[in-house]
């Protein structure tokens, strides 16, 4: 996987990475978790989180789209115009979403449907222009791909988790493939987990797990 | 670097992303495009072949559906003016008609409501029913899509008792229905009337236009 | 009496800190209030005024509920009580918990909310749903929010939007035919295995194709509906006795049934044929209930008067629009919490045009 690879090479003292990469990566992963510590992203967060697979393959757009808008942005670091960076990073991103997208509708065309428009709302995922405005135009292109496999599994994770939490108590079962998790037919599937409401509920809970464990700067410090 | 030479810069920074980015984009779409406008249509001849109650394999892919679509159904064009596409399944091999289908189209309760009518070849037996793209409520309206429901409509007449056109999806528990009486589901009142209306509209719209063709 | 008091003056050392059971003192105080007067007075809405503080204030709408519960217990028969049990049962765990949690004497205010919850429901819910939208209302309407007095939305309300967005199929078919006669169904207990008894309609859901009898509405004869909502009469005995208590603001009440009766008639004026005339839709479903006992309440509604009328206008006019253009037959439900949502809102703007006429003096 290209996260460990990215990992080994710049485990090193001054790697390829300057010794960030770790740092980087937990960073985007857990300590400043785009989804469930910062709360960016909501919207496709809400929207696509209905079923384990669809959460699924919306993390893997949006790995793909934040490690390469990260990698070009980060090539592009000193030649970019600083008048038009914004717009120069957003047609680089909706370049990387669009080939995604295009790439669904032609291979997988039940899963683009049921996603709809939010794979090609990425573009205006805040995350994504995040990362490459406050991290790739300072950073060198390697610790720049870290940081975009980081958000993008960080998100990814995170949108499973709800993803799974909805599936299974919303329909009463979780179906990933041929995998199948059923709760049994004791079980009245709680439809309002299937509603974008439902998403709420568990992205709450989701989100003071995430500060429990984490512990701390939370409003606990406050007292 | 001047500012007059900071603009070109700019300028042409912009034209160059902008046409690499256009130029991607257009390449992606060229190779995709076949892939994908097979899969639309994929889409809707698996709708009219459920409908229609065709045998395929419910694993085949968007091009074999398009094979056995091509091979079974024909499609025909009734009316003059405005003409209404009728999908008429005539299996392999035999020229008998075994049903035809008449795709319908709505507002729904949340969004357009899409479907397929398909009917015996005596046009007043309902052979088969199938929705798709619909919004509506999940677990109430969303439930118009369940084989459940659809199988609800097999066997009914798309006329009354009187001959009058139109199909009733009645919202009444454990009561014996009529010929054109569908037992609609409880809860979704109002998706249910919505369906009806958009059905009715389409049986009578089938049935002036064959009225007119003479036949 | 005495005894009572005796007994309960033996066993209060040991709920106090360093006694053995210190942990559970808030449920030693919340049984010690019930039977005697509370101790401490409230520092939060609701608020009160000598001699109505927050005990006295709940038995009052309990009292007020009273023949609502009777006229369920003759309608929809003996399950009644199952449900109002298991309602109190688990609504009074998850309070007990967080008060423990939380150190603070349990509050009365759930003794309203256990009551008026299995009310609301559908006459053939189920028990297990019966406790799942009530722990669910009152942790997310009122715990989460920082307990009694806090809380943004009526919890009883919160609990049953729950159970009506995650279980649809059900709500929608556990109404049961209303019994008749002298005894009505005081001797069966109905539940939704007894195929005979349930209905799918209400006389909203039957509007469309007529309407039920005024007179019949009125009374509760032979009308489906939640439990407690169906007789206009009964509603009517406790919610007058709640006003002339002045429990219940009399400016929110008459402001939403004023609103919602006048803004229906006018579309019945406008298109008699799809519009139901006021007076009926004001002895429907759930809208003189909700309008008595469930949006006074005192912590989720405005506290300034002229708030209590926009809030009631605002509940009132929703209503209507729900019930006339929308998907949803009944509307009273999300009408509260929508007010509920925009009360804060509502007595900031009152309190901002009073600032700005103080000042200009």
């Amino acid at each position: 996987m290209a996260d460990k690879n990215a990992c080994m090479t710049c485990g090193g003292r001054g790697g390829l990475c300057g010794g960030k990469g770790i740092a980087t990566l937990k960073e985007g992963v857990w300590t400043n978790n785009p989804l469930a510590i910062q709360v960016l992203g909501i919207c496709s967060a809400l929207a696509v989180t209905n079923k384990l697979s669809n959460s699924l393959v919306m993390g893997c757009a949006f790995l793909f789209v934040c490690v390469g808008s990260n990698l070009f942005v980060s090539l592009l670091r000193n030649n970019i115009p600083h008048r038009i960076r914004m717009i120069a990073e957003v047609a680089i991103i909706a370049t990387f979403v669009i080939l995604f997208d295009q790439f669904l509708k032609a291979y997988y065309w039940e899963m683009s449907k049921q996603l709809g428009p939010y794979v090609g709302l990425i573009i205006t995922n805040c995350i994504v222009m995040g990362r490459a405005e406050a991290f790739a135009l300072q950073n060198p292109p390697i610790v720049s791909i870290v940081d975009g496999v980081a958000n993008g599994i960080g998100y990814g994770v995170a949108l499973a988790i709800i993803g799974f939490a909805r599936e299974l108590f919303g329909s009463g079962q979780v179906v990933l493939g041929n995998l199948v998790l059923d709760l049994g037919y004791w079980y009245t599937p709680n439809q309002l987990m299937i509603l974008a409401p439902g998403a709420f509920f568990v992205f709450g809970v989701l989100i003071a797990f995430f500060n429990l464990v984490k512990g701390g700067d939370g409003e606990e410090d406050k007292k | 670097m001047s500012k007059m030479r900071y603009n070109i810069y700019t300028v042409v920074f912009a034209a160059t992303l902008g046409l690499v980015c256009a130029l991607l984009l257009t390449a992606a779409t060229q190779v995709t495009r076949t892939k994908q406008e097979e899969n639309k249509k994929a889409e809707e001849i698996r709708n009219i072949l459920t409908a229609l109650k065709a045998p395929f394999d419910s694993q085949a892919g968007a091009d074999e559906l398009i094979t056995i679509f091509e091979r079974n159904v024909v499609e025909q064009s009734l009316g003059k003016k405005d003409p209404l596409t009728l999908y008429v399944y005539k299996p392999e091999g035999s020229d008998e008609i075994v049903a035809v289908a008449v795709r319908f189209i709505g507002p729904g309760l949340w969004g357009p409501i899409k479907g397929f009518l398909a009917l015996e070849p005596d046009y007043k037996t309902i052979r088969g029913v199938t929705f798709y793209e619909q919004e509506e409520t999940p677990g109430l309206g969303g439930e118009i899509v369940t084989e459940d429901f659809c199988s609800r409509f097999e066997g009914k007449q798309i006329a009354n008792e009187q001959n009058e056109w139109g199909v009733d999806i009645m919202i009444v528990s454990g009561e014996q229905v009529g010929v054109n009486k569908i037992s609609g589901i409880s809860g979704a009142t109002m998706t249910c009337d919505k369906v009806q209306e958009m059905m009715n509209a389409i049986i009578e719209t089938l049935a002036e236009k064959r009225g007119a063709d003479g036949r | 009496m005495r005894v009572l008091l005796k007994i309960f003056e033996k066993i209060s050392p040991i709920f106090e800190e360093g006694g053995k059971l210190a942990a559970i003192k808030p449920l030693y105080e919340a049984i010690e209030n019930f039977c005697f007067a509370p101790s401490a007075k409230a520092r939060c809405a609701p608020f009160s005024r000598d001699p109505l503080d927050i005990k006295r204030y709940m038995t009052m709408v309990i009292i007020g509920l009273l023949p609502c519960v009777v006229a369920s217990l003759y309608f929809f028969g003996l399950r009644v009580i199952p449900m109002i049990i298991v309602s109190y049962m688990t609504g009074g765990t998850v309070e007990v918990v967080f008060s423990i949690i939380r150190k603070e004497p349990i509050a009365e205010g759930f003794l309203v909310t256990g009551l008026i919850f299995p009310l609301i429901l559908p006459p053939a819910t189920p028990l297990w749903m019966v406790a799942l939208g009530c722990a669910f209302g009152v942790f997310v309407g009122k715990e989460v929010f920082g307990g009694t007095g806090r809380n943004l939305f009526n919890p009883a309300i919160v609990g049953r939007c729950f159970l009506v967005l995650a279980y649809p199929a059900v709500m929608s078919s556990s109404w049961v035919k209303p019994g008749h006669g002298i005894t009505g169904r005081l001797l069966e207990y109905v539940s939704s295995a007894n195929i005979e008894a349930i209905t799918s309609a209400t006389p909203l859901v039957e509007a469309k194709h007529g309407l039920e009898d005024m007179s019949h509405m009125f009374m509760g004869l032979d009308i489906s509906g939640c439990l407690g909502e169906t007789s206009a009469l009964m509603i009517l005995c406790g919610g007058i006795f709640l006003l002339l208590t002045k429990v219940a603001n009399w400016r929110t009440v008459v402001s939403i049934l004023g609103s919602a009766v006048i803004f229906e008639a006018i579309l019945h004026r406008v298109n008699p044929e799809q519009f139901a005339p006021g007076m009926w839709h004001l002895f429907a479903g759930g809208l003189m209930f909700g309008a008595f006992f469930m949006a006074t309440d005192p912590v989720s509604s405005p506290s300034t008067n002229e708030g209590k009328w926009m809030y009631g206008i605002l509940i009132g006019v929703i209503v209507i629009l729900i019930r006339n253009f929308s998907g949803y037959v009944e509307g009273m439900m999300f009408a509260i919490l929508l007010g509920n949502i925009a009360a804060p809102i509502i007595d900031e703007m009152v309190f901002s045009v009073r600032l700005r006429l103080l000042k200009n003096e």
